[in-house]
């Protein structure tokens, strides 16, 4: 199980002390849910657990993890237990909120859709 | 449907209905997913495979890993709707094909096959 202290921005930050990646930032990670395993380049998500390493320039830490793991609560904007460092600078990074429809559940768009 | 190649003692019939290929994004009677922001399942995943290995692998391998990443990596996300939360999906691929397609380059030449 991972440490319930990286359910904090904060705690999650501290982690990045050996960070060798110098073009992504850390502060987004760990913003995002993300803190450094210390293990190659390698971060995990405290939320949906997920792990991505071997990063390349011109990576971006949102896109990247919403691609490896696209039902990640944090991402979703789901109700989760992280307490970010500053709840307005984590609003304005995640991805705007999506919604999975089907045949059946369309009527979800009308309701929540202010397109 | 004859087609005569040069000798025209040499003629053959094909089936009015070979080289067809038809994709569905999910198999007969299922639901097809879609994300409002991202897009459908299906087509995200056609999108990536072709970008990533179009002009290396044939059609059919394509539309294979196509199904492996709608099968693999994606999961429906619908909390409110717990009937609809959770949900899978695998494509349809119904060939009809003859031939290996393959979107190579001019020039090069095709991976052997029955020629």
């Amino acid at each position: 199980r991972m440490n319930e202290k990286y359910q904090r921005e904060d705690e999650r930050l501290k982690t990045y002390t050996n960070w060798p990646v110098p073009f992504l930032d850390c502060h987004t990670l760990a913003k995002t849910g993300m803190y450094f395993t210390n293990e190659d380049d390698k971060v995990k998500c405290y939320f949906c657990e997920v792990e991505i390493g071997r990063w390349e320039p011109g990576d971006q830490p949102v896109s990247e993890h919403l691609r490896w793991s696209p039902n990640c609560p944090l991402l979703r904007r789901r109700p989760t237990n992280n307490i970010p460092i500053s709840a307005e600078a984590l609003d304005a990074i995640l991805p705007p909120i999506s919604y999975d429809i089907c045949g059946s559940n369309n009527s979800v768009l009308e309701v929540h859709d202010t397109a | 449907r004859t087609e005569t190649d040069g000798d025209s003692t040499m003629s053959y019939k094909i089936p009015i209905h070979a080289d067809f290929l038809i994709a569905y994004s999910t198999i007969p009677g299922f639901y097809s997913w879609r994300n409002t922001t991202r897009g459908s399942w299906f087509m995200q995943s056609l999108c990536a495979e072709l970008a990533a290995n179009g002009k290396r692998l044939d059609m059919l391998t394509l539309l294979t890993f196509v199904c492996q990443r709608v099968a693999v990596d994606f999961e429906s996300c619908t909390p409110d709707t717990p009937e609809m939360h959770q949900q899978k999906q695998i494509p349809c691929i119904t060939t009809m094909l003859t031939r290996i397609l393959l979107f190579s380059d001019k020039g090069k030449v095709p991976a052997a096959g029955r020629n």
